[in-house]
């Protein structure tokens, strides 16, 4: 059968959880980018100081099954006073797409790591960012050669997992002490305010299984 | 086998379903939008005042069996006319068939109507979750060729035809967006069974409200379902 009976019928015999208490789903966090060296990313809602309108993170009394994960670039255009209508139509890109990113320094995550740990235990010490890269065939330009306005173009998007990487399935939940963070091991001024590349985020996010019905 | 033959075999044996009453089909449900924050779908004919003629429910007595998924979009001028009504694509991505002039997207934002695509998806059945929280994400594909208007034939530019000659600038016809494989834009679901009487509930939640209304005519959201329709399945 399917790719998703497959996945669920390995969680169910690996990790112990009902098969039938496995819905397809997903988590999200976004993390703005101004002068850091680190970017750290919050899965969990009670820990989140203020949530943007799309983000997805776990309740208390959730819990999850992670079996893709991955990071990208996302820009409001609009600093620090990003709206929720901002948020929603931004696209979230699978590399530093030159149209959007050019006056920022938003590609230097590219040659960073992702490290993810699970109460306290390294789960993924280092992980190439760049693992995550992926440059369309299908390139969004400021400007149309055809003299027209319209359109402007799209960053080609393939597949439904384009951009993300294989993790193996690993449960975590609304409870644990989830460290996610991108070090780059130099602080590096990613995008200034009142600049044109305004309004600079990275976004993970993981594709997995919410486990319903789990406490 | 190929894979219709194994989606048979796997739901014959998990669902109980005899495999000779399993029929490749769909279901398609389309919802004009405005300004809102959630997106409801009907999936069930008994419940729905006015469906479109591109829409196909599930009538009161019938079984399906989902096996693929997906959300798109579409604009028509008039929402009355039956005939633009089957002649709208059903498009994966923001394409030019939502606006013109660059009015309502720019290199930061994509088309208002394409802000389905942060929205997440969340399917319920008779009270409980089927899925809690789908990305839209997911369904969201911009192919290689996109979508391209056409320019219509300009008197008095001199050009050189085909033949060599000279003449006036030719039309050029408008290019439509690639569509790579038949389940383009689909994503794969755990093989489900709905029915006709069952209470279901499908909507894409936006966290916030937007506009989703184009420049000119109606936009629509599709969801379509792809699996198998259960035949004879009530005496």
């Amino acid at each position: 059968m399917n790719s998703i009976v497959k996945e669920k019928r390995y969680i169910s015999e690996r990790l112990g959880i009902p098969y039938e208490s496995l819905s397809q789903s997903y988590l999200r966090a976004e993390t703005e980018l101004l002068t850091t060296s680190k970017i750290d990313f919050t899965l969990q809602r009670n820990k989140a100081n203020a949530t943007t309108v799309t983000e997805r993170l776990l309740d208390l009394n959730d819990e999850f099954v992670i079996t893709h994960f991955f990071v990208g670039l996302k820009a409001t255009g609009n600093d620090g006073v990003a709206t929720d209508e901002n948020h929603l139509r931004a696209v979230v890109n699978t590399y530093e797409s030159p149209a959007i990113y050019n006056a920022t320094n938003a590609d230097v995550i590219y040659n960073s790591n992702l490290n993810f740990t699970i109460d306290r235990t390294e789960f993924i010490p280092q992980y190439p960012v760049k693992a995550f890269r992926r440059v369309p065939f299908q390139q969004l330009t400021e400007y149309d050669l055809t003299g027209m306005q319209f359109p402007l173009g799209h960053n080609g998007f393939t597949n439904g997992l384009y951009g993300f990487a294989n993790s193996e399935p690993t449960l975590i939940n609304g409870r644990q002490t989830l460290d996610l963070s991108v070090d780059l091991d130099s602080s590096v001024a990613i995008n200034v305010p009142g600049n044109s590349g305004t309004g600079v985020y990275a976004v993970f996010e993981a594709r997995g299984y919410l486990v319903v019905n789990a406490k | 086998m190929n894979s219709i033959v194994a989606e048979k075999r796997y739901i014959a044996n998990k669902l109980g379903v005899p495999y000779e009453s399993l029929s490749q089909s769909y279901l398609r449900a389309e919802t004009a939008v405005g300004t809102q924050s959630l997106v409801d779908f009907t999936l069930q004919t008994n419940k729905v005042l006015a469906p479109t003629v591109s829409e196909r429910l599930l009538d009161l007595n019938d079984e399906f069996v989902i096996t693929h998924f997906s959300v798109g979009i579409k604009n028509v001028t008039d929402a009355t006319d039956e005939t633009q009504q089957l002649k709208a694509n059903v498009e994966t991505y923001d394409s030019i068939s939502f606006g013109n002039a660059g009015s309502d997207y720019t290199r930061f934002q994509q088309m208002r109507i394409a802000s389905i695509y942060n929205g997440d998806l969340s399917f319920t059945i008779d009270r409980t979750e089927f899925i809690p929280n789908f990305p839209v994400r997911a369904f969201y594909r911009v192919p290689d060729a996109l979508e391209e208007a056409g320019n219509t034939f300009t008197a008095g530019i001199p050009s050189v035809d085909s033949d060599g000659a000279g003449g006036n600038a030719s039309s050029v016809y408008a290019r439509l967006a690639q569509t790579e494989t038949s389940l383009f834009g689909f994503y794969p679901s755990e093989p489900t069974k709905i029915d006709g009487r069952q209470t279901i509930d499908l909507s894409i939640n936006l966290g916030s409200n937007v506009d989703l209304t184009p420049s000119i005519g109606t936009n629509y959201v599709v969801f379509e379902a792809r699996g198998y329709l259960i035949t004879n399945a009530n005496d």
